[in-house]
């Protein structure tokens, strides 16, 4: 279905993205905390209308945008020189809000949980800073405030996460599919519930 | 590690996020990324050449 929008002043013609307005609606004065991919997909599709255009719903609803600093530094590990590292910086900062999402030693300790809720749910290969955003995500549930939005559905697995909407961007050759995830803390306890109740997991031997 | 070291550390570190209140400049987002992947094309493609041409 093809949207014909205005949003600041801007028409949108032969934009394909749809995003329902009860998503909409969920990231109004919320944070959003964008994944790497988000971040490449951003830099890599500036012509791009959809693109534009979720960016411009973000604005519309005053939903800041962030990072944490284990994805800074994964973007910023991808500069090959000097330039393009200053670039990076600038990108960053023009498009993320300063939050502070500072990892302390729970957000270990959540990470660490969350790796073996994973293994005994046979999720293997998760990465390091996927780990760690979800345990962020997790200190950050109390007022449902942040929202991570990422295209890697895999390691977001909802056995403790929610997916509280979805959008699509038509990139041309490429299609991306961005979830919108909180950690649901009824499932998380759940989790840790079930995990305390495992022999094989709270054994000594 | 002096102070100015010091200094020159947390110069280079540095991240000069917007405020959260200010909404995104699309535009200048989109600028900046054109110039990085301009920036990156231009250095893939001297470095193939600095590949092709330099042994």
């Amino acid at each position: 279905m093809n949207l014909r929008s205005r949003i600041n002043g801007q028409n949108y013609l032969n934009m394909n993205m749809v995003i329902n307005e009860n998503l909409t609606e969920q990231l109004k004065l919320k944070t959003a905390l964008f994944d790497t991919n988000v971040l490449s997909t951003i830099k890599k599709y500036t012509k791009n209308l959809d693109v534009r255009y979720f960016l411009s719903t973000l604005n519309k609803q005053k939903c800041s945008v962030c990072v944490n600093d284990l994805i800074r530094l994964e973007f910023l590990r991808d500069a090959n020189k000097h330039g393009e590292l200053t670039e990076r910086k600038k990108y960053l900062a023009a498009l993320c809000a300063e939050v502070s999402l500072s990892i302390s030693q729970q957000t270990y300790s959540d990470a660490m949980l969350l790796s073996y809720i994973h293994v005994r749910h046979k999720n293997k290969g998760i990465e390091f800073v996927d780990l760690m955003t979800s345990a962020l995500l997790k200190n950050y549930s109390h007022n449902q405030g942040l929202v991570l939005v990422t295209a890697n559905h895999k390691d977001f697995p909802l056995s403790v996460h929610d997916r509280i909407g979805s959008i699509v961007l038509d990139l041309g050759k490429d299609l991306a599919t961005l979830g919108f995830y909180r950690i649901n803390m009824e499932k998380w306890n759940k989790e840790v519930i079930d995990l305390l109740k495992d022999e094989t997991w709270n054994s000594d031997k | 590690m002096t102070k100015l070291d010091q200094q020159k550390l947390k110069k280079i570190l540095s991240t000069g996020y917007r405020k959260a209140s200010e909404p995104i400049d699309i535009d200048k987002v989109f600028e900046i990324a054109e110039k990085l992947n301009e920036l990156e094309e231009q250095n893939k493609r001297a470095e193939l050449f600095e590949y092709e041409h330099g042994h």
